[in-house]
């Protein structure tokens, strides 16, 4: 019942919130692959889009990108690239390609994976490659010299996608290659799983075989995948899609895999689709992402296709607004009598920023609660140990949400000073990662005092720091979960590209409080 | 205005150590002396971490050591972790090693091969981590890796493999800890009821909480029933640690006072059946300062010579450590009472 509810509710806000779509300048005239990226690259808190085609001249194809910069609630990006970048491709002819971030290293900059789905006279198989260490311009520090090779799932495909995501006990990142195979009448979604990626970007082990899932029509024009949570159960959902191609208009059609288990099979599959009005009558790739734009915490859907008019291609994107579940988080927040609770806002860099703000980019919605504000400071003027913390936590964490309401409890206890007055925060109960405090006297002024609230309620959803591992050799951090101590002048109050990469393709359990993952190296 | 409280307290410090030089609260950093003499194993690569030796700058080294051969099922395991820069030039590192500031990790292998990272308690962050470590100085920490965030961390009898990295890029040697089952019935007693008990570990892991009201009971338990076994100074330390400092307590929204009567009456038992160096040095600064509290100058004074005495004989293979533990506890004593 409740997944017919949720479905009803997909189902009704496509038909009420799928714009007109949005074009952007392609990057050549025939592609034969296309992938969208959500993730966050500057000092502006907004995030980027990045969009990818795989371009197909007459030999050796290339990897085109292009980003649009700090996406208004819209949307629409404040700038996009004049130019785009290329990198080399992986061989003469292509049936699909996507693009995917993740973090592989101890470096905290991103990692771009580009992956086309190679089309040789028989087998097809997967190839990528990795660009290390993306800079705020989007440039990679370096890109591999040669591509991976993965076996591929049929002999002829219409469309991949490239999911990076964690799904078993190991914290190291798993891959999913997905191609949309072409037989002669219906299609299917074919997928396998590289496991626990290690820090050069090469899979542990691959699934020996291919997970198979009826498609959604007997031609298409480029496919995507996405993992995401839209139910209120913690497993993951898998969402594949394909840009379906009939005689006119092409349109998206997705189905949704449910609460994927740790080897990344799904309970069931829906019997049927969903579909998105397409964007144009002839594709050469399309992609799926997920991100929140607007003022809602719930995030939204993004579907785009490369389309294919006679010379220059172009990129087309749909946004279904508030088309996924957002995470309710009920923060309650005690103080002592003798301190402030955090600032309701500040505004920095001409925009206002709250708790609920900062966390809405990451798709959650944020209740803080001031809970307890007449707290005794029993010894004024001294620091607090970790045992005293403790014994505030145990006797002050008493307002949980309802019960059954699926909201998450968490605590922060707002305090005049660690015994250590250099310190700002700590996590303080890292096994089950509810609760954190701040320590007012040191986390001053009221700018650091939000961001450090922010940050510790981030390392209770497990995420560590976003600074690189060369620091403070090297290094700026600018966004919430970078220290303090390594912030460049223009920091932030929004997302590493890591952290948006841990709460939008993590599943649940990886985050949540209580679930009996610790705090470990999740970022 | 921190940066005036800094400096007082930074001065304040100097003249507890008689003026012993530059040192800060969080870490020592001194001219490289040598450690202890326990037997080492040289760093293997391991896929745990993904560790690649020598990333940082050329010349950091990491060890760790402890300064017991064996441990009975139960007792504390106390890691002194030393980074040491042997190379020519001066070298940008984050500190405290101390697990839980999250810069220098600590992998268990169990004797079933499996590998795990010890969680800390508590996740601290620090405001500026960062410092200059010039050749030939060394910053040391100390890591309680007996107890955290998953609860006791040697809960069996056994041979475990214990190695550190630095920011995930600058490994440490490997350590064996081994751990004793209990050689008799009073000290399998004993270990049976601090490893029962998370507020035990939580309390021994403070030094203190007069909120873990059944921790304390269980420890008061050990000193009383079984005097003779490790465990009992272990809770003889802690049960006079809590004692000798206020405690502010919001199970009951009261601050304790200091009992430096009580807490010298069990320390004084602690410091005739030591354990550890970590625990000896700490035994004798907190007697030191209870007796101060107790207006029996001549009997700190005796503590602080029993200390020096101590730290130029048995205790002088671990000198670094020595002045790390008895900076830490002047501090704390001194910012806390």
């Amino acid at each position: 019942m409740k997944r017919i509810m949720g479905l009803l509710m997909i189902l009704i806000l496509i038909h009420t919130s799928a714009a007109q779509f949005k074009t952007v300048p392609g990057v050549g005239w025939e592609g034969q692959g296309a992938g969208v990226v959500m993730t966050n690259l500057d000092s502006n808190p907004r995030p980027e889009m990045i969009l990818m085609a795989y371009d197909n001249p007459a030999q050796m194809n290339s990897f085109r990108y292009k980003i649009g910069w700090n996406l208004n609630s819209a949307g629409d990006a404040t700038s996009w690239d004049a130019n785009y970048k290329t990198v080399s491709g992986v061989g003469w002819e292509g049936q699909g390609a996507d693009a995917a971030f993740v973090n592989l290293d101890s470096n905290g900059r991103p990692e771009m994976i580009v992956m086309a789905y190679d089309n040789p006279a028989q087998d097809n198989n997967f190839r990528y490659k990795i660009g290390w260490n993306l800079n705020s311009a989007g440039d990679a520090a370096s890109w591999d010299a040669n591509y991976k090779t993965v076996s591929g799932v049929g002999w002829e495909g219409q469309g991949a996608g490239l999911i990076l995501t964690n799904l078993d006990s190991n914290i190291r990142p798993e891959m999913i290659v997905m191609a949309y195979d072409n037989p002669a009448q219906d299609n299917n979604f074919r997928y396998r799983i590289g496991w626990n990626l290690n820090s050069a970007g090469v899979a542990t082990s691959w699934d020996a075989n291919y997970k198979m899932i009826p498609g959604v029509g007997w031609e298409g024009q480029g496919a995507g995948a996405l993992i995401t949570n839209l139910d209120s159960n913690p497993k993951p959902e898998m969402i594949v899609m394909a840009y379906d191609n009939p005689g006119q208009m092409n349109s998206f059609r997705y189905k949704v895999g449910w609460n994927l288990n740790s080897a990344g099979v799904a309970t069931s599959w829906d019997s049927g689709y969903q579909t998105v009005p397409g964007v144009g009558w002839e594709g050469q790739g399309a992609g799926i992402a997920a991100i929140n734009l607007n003022d809602d915490p719930r995030p939204e859907m993004i579907f785009m296709a490369y389309d294919n008019p006679a010379q220059s291609n172009t990129f087309r994107y749909q946004i279904v607004s508030n088309a996924i579940a957002a995470k309710r988080i009920r923060l309650e927040l005690d103080k002592l009598s003798s301190v402030n609770w955090p600032p309701a806002s500040i505004t920095r860099s001409g925009a206002t920023h709250t708790l609920q703000s900062i966390y809405s980019l990451a798709g959650i919605e944020l209740t803080p609660i001031q809970n307890e504000g007449t707290i005794a400071d029993l010894h004024p003027g001294q620091g607090y140990t970790l045992a005293e913390l403790d014994s505030f936590r145990s006797a002050h964490m008493n307002s949980p949400p309802a019960s059954g309401s699926g909201i998450w409890h968490m605590y922060g206890a707002l305090v005049t000073r660690y015994t250590d007055p250099n310190v700002l925060g700590v996590m303080f109960d890292t096994g089950s990662r509810r609760a954190f405090a701040v320590f007012t006297q040191s986390a001053t002024p009221n700018e650091y005092y939000l961001r450090t609230t922010a940050h510790e309620l981030g390392h209770a959803l497990n995420l560590e720091h976003s600074d690189s591992s060369d620091w403070p050799t090297t290094g700026n951090g600018r966004d919430i979960m970078s220290q303090t101590g390594n912030l460049a002048s223009d920091w932030n109050y929004g997302w590493s590209a890591s952290s948006l990469c841990h709460f939008y393709t993590h599943p649940e359990d990886r985050w949540r409080p209580n679930s009996g993952v610790s705090f470990e190296n999740c970022h | 205005m921190r940066q005036i409280v800094r400096l007082m307290i930074f001065a304040l410090l100097i003249m507890l150590m008689g003026g012993a030089g530059a040192a800060s609260y969080e870490t020592l950093k001194m001219e490289a002396t040598p450690l202890a003499t326990m037997p080492i194993e040289r760093a293997v690569l391991s896929e745990g971490l993904g560790v690649e030796l020598g990333k940082i700058q050329d010349g950091l080294t990491l060890d760790i050591r402890s300064d017991k051969e064996s441990y009975q099922l139960g007792e504390p395991v106390i890691l002194y972790v030393t980074m040491r820069n042997e190379g020519q030039q001066t070298a940008s590192v984050l500190s405290p090693l101390d697990p839980e500031y999250g810069f220098v990790n600590y992998m268990i292998v169990d004797a079933s091969g499996e590998e795990r990272r010890f969680l800390p308690y508590a996740h601290i962050d620090a405001e500026n981590p960062s410092q200059q470590l010039a050749p030939g100085e060394v910053i040391q920490g100390v890591a309680k890796i007996f107890f955290g965030g998953d609860g006791w961390t040697f809960e069996e009898p056994g041979s475990y493999q214990v190695y550190a990295a630095y920011q995930d890029s600058l490994r440490s040697n490997t350590l064996t800890v081994q751990i004793d089952a209990a050689t008799d019935q009073n000290s399998a007693e004993a270990a049976d009821l601090f490893l029962g008990s998370e507020e035990v570990g939580k309390f021994l892991y403070f030094e203190g909480g007069d909120h873990l009201k059944e921790g304390v009971n269980l420890l008061e338990q050990v000193a009383r029933q079984f005097p003779d076994t490790p465990h009992a100074t272990y809770a003889n330390f802690a049960l006079g640690n809590n004692l000798l400092t206020d405690f502010a307590n919001f199970q009951t929204n009261q601050l304790r006072r200091a009992d430096p009567t009580a807490a010298v009456q069990y320390l004084e038992v602690a410091r005739e059946n030591p354990v550890s160096s970590y625990y000896t040095v700490q035994t004798y600064l907190d007697l030191s300062h209870g007796y101060q509290m107790l207006n029996q100058p001549e009997m700190a004074e005796e503590m602080r010579i029993g200390l020096e005495n101590l730290a130029t004989s048995e205790l002088q293979p671990i000198q670094n450590v020595v002045e790390l533990v008895r900076i830490r506890k002047s501090a704390e004593l001194n910012m806390i009472t």
